[in-house]
């Protein structure tokens, strides 16, 4: 029988990713650095909290409110962790592509040149 | 001398109080304390402007996003005016010359006083206190404050329709006193229903924020 539990879109999924990346070290400007750095994807502060907030809603995430500092305007940090819900969207999402690619040969040779 | 590593630089004020309006309560700080921590880190690299000009993409970036679900109401209010007034000046212009329809004297004597009388007959508080709930989209109050606040729009559009028309008899008994000249008729009846038109505009604006605010006294009630 077909499974009506959705896969994670793309950016769901590069968001779980960087916060198990970062581990305890996930906050919002750590997470926005890492996407930017390893796959040079420059995106606002207000669609990552968007993301980020839609994943804790479904309980793909969590998250605790951290220290304030200095450097932060006296601000304090919200740490995100992804839950066992969250790891196993991820393996699933991970598993689904696999499974598609499978027997797939692309041929670049028209991109290349 | 001071280090620029030690010492906390604002970022730009009206960026961070667009965003702190437009943000839903639960992430302001979070997201403003991201911002300002990148945002040292930019400056940190001798690029001040360029991270102003980056902090202020984010804040307008973000701040817009978010403002149709948090401010949804605010900007229906803003917009209604902009499309009210488009309107009216298209209606001006198609009707000859839109300068006829502005006479600065009519406008002095129409919306300071109304101002005047909102501030006498209420207060400087409750004024205040209806300006932010409607441009917040508060929603946290007591009755007794939504009350003053829709009367302060009450009073605000009232003193401006009958501003308008006490300052419109003025100029009709001007104008039957020098009835005998009936050439400068046209141009002085014209002058004279400005104000009664602007009363009403006024009126109008009033009218919608009045409903605005008894819909978010609903709201929270």
């Amino acid at each position: 029988m077909a499974s009506k539990e959705k896969y994670l879109g793309e950016f769901e999924q590069f968001l779980l990713l960087s916060t198990l990346k970062l581990g305890d070290n996930a906050y919002g400007s750590t997470i926005r650095q890492l996407l930017a750095d390893i796959i040079q994807r420059d995106v606002t502060i207000g669609a990552l909290y968007t993301t980020l907030e839609r994943l804790e809603k479904k309980g793909l995430l969590e998250s605790k409110m951290g220290e304030a500092t200095q450097e932060r305007g006296g601000r304090a940090k919200k740490y995100f962790k992804v839950t066992a819900k969250g790891q196993y969207a991820l393996k699933r999402s991970k598993q689904a592509l696999t499974s598609m690619w499978e027997n797939i040969t692309i041929n670049l040779g028209a991109c290349e040149q | 001398m001071k280090n620029s590593h030690t010492v906390f630089t604002h970022p730009p004020k009206i960026a961070s109080q667009f965003l702190s309006w437009a943000l839903p309560d639960s992430i302001v700080e979070p997201v403003l304390g991201d911002l300002s921590e990148e945002y040292l880190q930019r400056i940190t690299n001798n690029k001040l402007i360029a991270a102003k000009i980056w902090y202020w993409k984010q804040a307008v970036r973000s701040g817009i996003q978010f403002m149709f679900k948090t401010q949804r109401g605010f900007v229906m209010f803003i917009f209604s005016i902009f499309l009210f007034a488009a309107l009216t000046m298209l209606l001006m212009t198609l009707a000859g010359n839109i300068m006829m329809f502005i006479d600065i004297s009519s406008i002095i004597a129409i919306f300071p006083p109304a101002i005047a009388f909102t501030y006498a007959a209420t207060s400087r508080i409750s004024v205040n206190q209806a300006f932010s709930i409607l441009l917040n989209n508060t929603i946290n109050q007591s009755q007794k404050v939504y009350s003053s606040s829709q009367r302060v729009f009450v009073v605000l559009g009232n003193s401006g329709v009958i501003l308008g028309l006490f300052t419109t008899l003025i100029g009709w008994t001007a104008m039957g006193a020098n009835m005998d000249d009936l050439s400068s008729f046209g141009p002085a009846f014209s002058v004279s229903i400005l104000t009664l038109m602007y009363g009403i505009a006024l009126k109008m604006i009033c009218y919608v924020a009045e409903k605005k605010i008894e819909n978010l006294s609903e709201v929270e009630s």
